[in-house]
């Protein structure tokens, strides 16, 4: 039991961050259409700054944090008002063409800024180090902390989403954007807005994963990590998919399926628990193939996203 | 093209014998030999870099034909080139086969994948595609190159530089001559694939695929066909690549520095023109040299790599043709009004090299 307990509670901060990521794509894709593939260089370059600032000011870590996500939401604002908002949308492949251009880009200014450090790069936690045993199971307070961020940020934004004044404008910006201009809502700002909440989000969800990455030490910031598509943008696309990339709460499911029930498969008999990841590519798979846009949205609504 | 431009067309008298020799033609003969005997002349280590630009070009010669021919977009040409890769390592070190078959080989080990991804495409359309490609590119690096038999384990395998019959190419020269001589023949077939039913059938696929098939397009067999020709082309790189490096390991092709490639070919190719069969290799030529001349300023590559990405998402925003595209229209200016134009031309050029020797200069 408690070492089911300890794989859950390691599957379930991977899934908040799956789904702080997810959140963010979902968010982009409904509001402007564009599928952000550079989700994961936005967040990077948050972190990029976050270790030059810790590095060089002695402010508390947690404050150093809000600069680097800070830095991340600068980042998505400028990608959409130099970049993504000077789009013909409908054109498809320019458009993911243009989104890992600018993925490829944060990424090599990432590597700019971090100049003469190469190598693997220590990174201070941002969140307190150390374990602490739990019904009789050993976790981290950083795994602990991440589920309880993840948890928070989604019963924050959703009924935001839902009923607030600014979430509503949100959601009807997605669904018939002319309608909504027409209706006096200004749906550049509200493009804009998408982009900082999105990209804000990455640069938490990879400021809760990368400084807590090496345990007790902290975080180790390493060339893998340093790339315009990272190693979990692929899950968080495959948890947005779940939703068709239109549905939070579908995409919050899939999140779970990425990092819980991929985790909890580790205890599953011997061929399963050794192809977790060859699973979760084939699901990934039939989700595409399965279009699961149609089952989240109107016929209506998805012209209005090409279009 | 406009409803004027194509009375224009037909208002011109039909010439009764096709021009023979085209100004481009000797500039291109021209450019052709110069990249033959310059790197050779420069040495051994021009002439290794001369080989990575033409391997580069072969690989990116598979994106031209299934993103830029038929609007396919495909992040995995890596994983193709690591089964053509592995494949040749295989067939010239442990089996000891000729070259060409070895080439060979490695096109057709590609088939059983390209075949399933371009099944695939079929059933899946811009981003859905993209997105299925990158997790095939996860997977394959997860499975197929983590056994070891086929990959050497984390050591790598160690390939040998083939001898075309009694011709040795272990050298850096003779092997840039062998690279630049296959990169050109299949430029040259890639031109030819263009001209022909099956390539015409593609761009038409691109442009507007329910309009292709109301022409009479099999959409199916047009994008099977083109993930297949790509695939064997990148396969063929593979072997290339291989011999290029001489020691191959697994990891260049695992999540995800195999994405990584990916994106950096595509941004190569759309640079140079993705549309065009020189494309590939104007991008590689442009971008391998400038990393080459300031390889001992670290901090200019990552200048150099955000000005090339900087340069891609101007150029699909602005010039879809690229870099191919914008030296024909400065040619046709240049032969238009020589002296203001060519004026203005080198006057760019200098500003450009300027700015490169200034940040060099700042950064070592």
């Amino acid at each position: 039991m408690s070492v089911f307990l300890q794989v859950a509670v390691i599957g379930l901060a991977k899934s908040g961050i799956i789904a702080m990521l997810a959140i963010g794509i979902v968010l982009i894709y409904r509001t402007t259409g564009v599928v952000n593939l550079a989700h994961w260089a936005m967040g990077l370059l948050g972190v990029v700054v976050y270790v030059l600032v810790s590095q060089s000011t002695p402010l508390p870590n947690a404050l150093v944090a809000v600069v680097g996500i800070a830095a991340a939401v600068g980042a998505g604002l400028v990608s959409q008002r130099l970049v993504f908002s000077r789009l013909r949308r409908g054109d498809g492949v320019t458009m993911i063409l243009i989104a890992l251009g600018v993925g490829a880009f944060l990424a090599a200014v990432a590597q700019m800024l971090l100049r003469g450090q190469r190598g693997e790069i220590l990174v201070e936690p941002t969140l307190p180090t150390g374990q602490l045993v739990l019904a009789g199971t050993v976790t981290t307070y950083a795994e602990l902390i991440t589920i309880a961020v993840a948890i928070g940020t989604a019963a924050v934004l959703l009924p935001w989403l839902q009923r607030s004044r600014t979430g509503r404008a949100l959601r009807a910006v997605a669904q018939n954007r002319e309608a909504a201009e027409l209706a006096g809502i200004d749906a550049t700002r509200y493009a804009e807005l998408a982009w900082m909440i999105g990209s804000g989000l990455a640069g938490a969800a990879l400021l809760l994963l990368i400084p807590h990455s090496a345990g007790e030490r902290g975080g180790v910031l390493s060339v893998v990590h340093l790339v315009p598509l990272g190693s979990l943008l692929i899950p968080a696309f495959g948890a947005a998919l779940v939703g068709g990339m239109i549905s939070l709460n579908a995409a919050l499911a899939g999140s779970l399926i990425f990092g819980l029930v991929q985790e909890v498969l580790i205890l599953a008999p011997a061929p399963i628990a050794d192809e977790r990841d060859i699973l979760a590519y084939v699901v990934i798979t039939v989700l595409l193939l399965l279009r699961t846009e149609r089952f989240f949205a109107t016929n209506a609504e998805l012209e209005a996203l090409r279009a | 093209m406009t409803a004027d431009a194509l009375d224009a067309t037909s208002a011109l008298p039909l010439p009764r014998r096709l021009p023979r020799a085209r100004p481009g033609t000797v500039v291109g003969i021209l450019a052709v030999v110069a990249a033959a005997v310059v790197p050779v002349l420069l040495g051994d280590f021009a002439s290794f870099v001369g080989s990575r630009i033409a391997v580069t070009a072969i690989i990116g010669l598979s994106v031209t034909v299934v993103t830029g021919y038929t609007g396919q977009l495909s992040l995995m040409p890596y994983t193709f080139v690591g089964i053509g890769t592995f494949t040749a390592a295989h067939a010239v070190s442990s089996w000891g086969w000729p070259f060409w078959f070895a080439a060979l080989l490695a096109a057709v080990a590609t088939l059983p994948l390209s075949v399933l991804v371009g099944l695939v495409s079929v059933r899946l359309r811009g981003f859905y595609l993209a997105i299925a490609t990158l997790t095939f590119a996860s997977a394959v690096g997860a499975t197929l190159f983590t056994w070891d038999a086929l990959t050497g384990g984390q050591r790598g395998l160690t390939v040998a530089r083939p001898a075309l019959g009694p011709v040795p190419v272990a050298s850096d020269r003779a092997y840039y001559l062998l690279t630049l001589a296959t990169v050109l023949l299949i430029v040259w077939m890639v031109l030819g694939l263009q001209r022909s039913r099956i390539g015409r059938s593609m761009n038409a696929v691109r442009e507007n695929e329910t309009a292709a098939q109301a022409l009479g397009v099999n959409v199916r067999k047009t994008k099977l066909a083109a993930f297949v020709i790509s695939g064997m082309i990148a396969g063929v790189g593979g072997v290339f690549h291989a011999m290029l490096l001489q020691h191959v390991t697994r990891t260049s092709f695992q999540t995800p520095f195999v994405e990584t490639l990916g994106v950096t070919l595509v941004i190569l190719v759309v640079v140079g023109g993705m549309r065009s069969a020189w494309g590939p290799f104007v991008g590689a030529a442009i971008i391998y040299v400038q990393l080459e001349v300031f390889r001992t300023a670290l901090l200019l590559q990552y200048v150099l790599a955000a000005l090339s990405a900087a340069a891609f998402i101007f150029i699909l925003l602005k010039v879809p043709g690229g870099l191919v595209d914008i030296v024909r229209h400065e040619a046709a200016a240049v032969r238009a009004a020589p002296l203001r134009n060519g004026i203005r031309v080198t006057v760019v050029l200098l500003v450009q090299v300027a700015v490169f020797v200034a940040i060099w200069r700042w950064s070592s």
